[in-house]
């Protein structure tokens, strides 16, 4: 069977999305038993920010998307995570305009515009 | 094998499409001939269906018969040969049109269900789907639902990520099409 990506790309991402959520209500709820023992907050942070130190052949990023309480932490270690990277970018936005405005005040100052 | 009709007689290629010139009719009798084992080849090959070499055959035969009357002079090789590339570019769009719906047709059908059942039915049905994940599936779902991309799954996993992807969402429309099918359901694990 052949699969025609460009046309089918969007209800794939649809469907994903579908069974992504799907997962974390079931986890949520608890209808999934995790295996092995929680990991520490450090190992929770690094896997919220996807750091490539983690291999993910590591049983406890297999816990970590099947436990609820680890499932509740990393969802709010990634919003955490997301609201910094945000806050980093309008910070860079800012600085940047700054900038602009520096070097355009400069430049009519010295009549080279 | 003989190229015989729908219900079993002797077809006579020249007879369907005449082309008003009997020397012309001789050639594309002989031509349609000479294809039929090709017409049924590629029927099996492209289409995994081979009834379609019918239907691959009266396509490539009105071609080349409007072909011959064109052009009365051509020698029977040269029409053998058109008519074995029209079957060829035939079946090839054929199989691109038939591996074009029915993915999307599954998960349109999917998308529908999601929007006209219940909630309750809609988790039994995801659920369903979920549980029958084969232990690659699995992973791949938790690993996306924790933001890996898919070239970072494919990295991991030494493979190329459009047959990451491809692999995953072919179970996925497998598993729909078991689904969707009830009865069948101890027949899809």
């Amino acid at each position: 069977m052949r699969l025609n990506w460009r046309q089918s790309s969007r209800s794939q991402d649809r469907l994903e999305k579908t069974i992504a959520q799907q997962h974390e209500k079931r986890v949520l709820t608890g209808d999934v038993v995790p295996a092995g023992p929680c990991p520490d907050d450090d190992f929770l942070r690094m896997l919220a920010r996807r750091s490539s130190r983690i291999a993910l052949t590591d049983p406890r990023v297999d816990h970590a998307a099947s436990c609820p309480k680890c499932m509740e932490r990393l969802l709010a270690l990634r919003q955490k995570y997301r609201q910094r990277c945000r806050m980093w970018m309008i910070a860079g936005i800012i600085a940047a305009l700054l900038l602009v405005c520096v070097a355009i005040a400069f430049l009519s100052q010295h009549q080279i515009l | 094998m003989p190229p015989t009709g729908r219900v079993g007689q002797e077809r006579k290629w020249s007879s369907v499409y005449p082309t008003g010139n009997a020397a012309s009719d001789e050639k594309l009798e002989a031509a349609g001939q000479a294809s039929w084992s090709y017409a049924s080849l590629c029927a099996w090959t492209y289409l995994n269906d081979g009834d379609a070499a019918h239907d691959l055959m009266d396509h490539a035969i009105e071609n080349a018969s409007r072909y011959i009357a064109r052009h009365p002079e051509r020698p029977a090789d040269k029409l053998t040969a058109r008519i074995k590339s029209v079957i060829r570019r035939r079946a090839n769009q054929l199989a691109t049109k038939n591996g074009r719906e029915l993915p999307s047709g599954l998960l349109v059908d999917l998308e529908h269900l999601l929007v006209a059942q219940p909630d309750a039915e809609q988790r039994a049905y995801m659920n369903e789907l979920i549980d029958r994940l084969s232990p690659f599936a699995s992973s791949v779902l938790k690993w996306r639902w924790l933001g890996y991309s898919w070239r970072e799954i494919a990295k991991h996993l030494e493979m190329d990520h459009t047959a990451v992807r491809r692999a995953y969402f072919r179970e996925i429309e497998s598993l729909l099409h078991c689904l969707s099918r009830s009865g069948d359901l101890p027949q899809c694990d």
